[in-house]
């Protein structure tokens, strides 16, 4: 139930002895504070997002995953995790507004439905940068290369500081 | 281990997270609905500049908007098209 997670942040003159809970309105799942299951993508993240010190640092951590809503490798939570938040959804496009953005259909569901049980979100995107793919590209008559994205790229959105155990300064990187 | 990983998978009761947002749709109106989000992008917005503690009497300036920290234990953000009243010293700043 127990799996080792990465968060990464940028360099300060103080370790960190917790990690940092993230309030960007860009932030996938909503407050959260949030990790990656390899720790490939949480060097990427660093070397592509955490560019204002010199240095980022990487934190690993292990992580109780008893709760946690698997949308990733658990089917039947992918599948309830998918009709909730389109659920939520329909009530916003029914009034012709802006559509919610994911964090605040994350937000919906934690605070206005009070899923307090749930400690935390495992959901997937896919890498934007294909450097590491081992297959070759497709090319189109345009020689623009199309990438087959194989490799899932894996977060964890913890919302209960208490699954969190371990935590400790893993690497520091030099941009 | 199938049989543990197949328990390890239902330690979250599915039926009652689903009736907890089924209830909590069945009670929205549009406008309960809309102030929530309202609310929920205006907090945002504050979150976004990290927690801090700001002293009576000094006003920040963010960006194109200004706190003013009243010498009074309530302090107001302007923000707009915003304003906020919050009971506390310790508030969002820069």
């Amino acid at each position: 139930v127990t799996r080792k997670f990465y968060h990464t942040q940028e360099s300060r003159s103080k370790l960190l002895e917790s990690p940092v809970k993230c309030f960007r309105d860009d932030a996938w799942l909503g407050e959260a504070f949030y990790f990656w299951l390899e720790q490939i993508d949480a060097e990427k993240w660093g070397f592509n997002s955490k560019r204002k010190t010199e240095y980022f640092e990487i934190y690993s951590s292990d992580i109780n995953c008893e709760k946690v809503l698997n949308t990733v490798f658990n089917e039947e939570h992918y599948y309830f995790w998918l009709k909730q938040i389109e659920k939520v959804a329909m009530l916003e496009v029914k009034k012709n507004r802006k559509k919610p953005t994911l964090k605040e259909l994350n937000d919906y569901l934690k605070k206005r439905a009070t899923w307090n049980e749930v400690t935390g979100i495992l959901f997937q995107d896919m890498p934007s940068n294909n450097s590491q793919s081992l297959i070759e590209p497709i090319l189109y008559n345009n020689n623009r290369p199309v990438f087959f994205v194989y490799r899932k790229r894996i977060q964890l959105a913890v919302y209960d500081s208490n699954i969190i155990s371990n935590f400790a300064l893993l690497d520091k990187i030099k941009h | 281990l199938i049989k543990l990983n197949i328990k390890n998978q239902n330690m979250l009761d599915l039926k009652e997270l689903e009736r907890k947002l089924d209830l909590a749709l069945a009670q929205e109106t549009i406008e309960s609905f809309t102030n929530w989000l309202d609310d929920e992008r205006s907090i945002n917005y504050l979150h976004q500049y990290g927690i801090g503690t700001l002293i009576s009497g000094e006003k920040i300036s963010l960006e194109k908007n200004v706190i003013e920290i009243m010498p009074t234990s309530c302090v107001i953000f302007k923000l707009s098209p915003i304003t906020i009243e919050v009971n506390s010293f310790t508030i969002l700043a820069a």
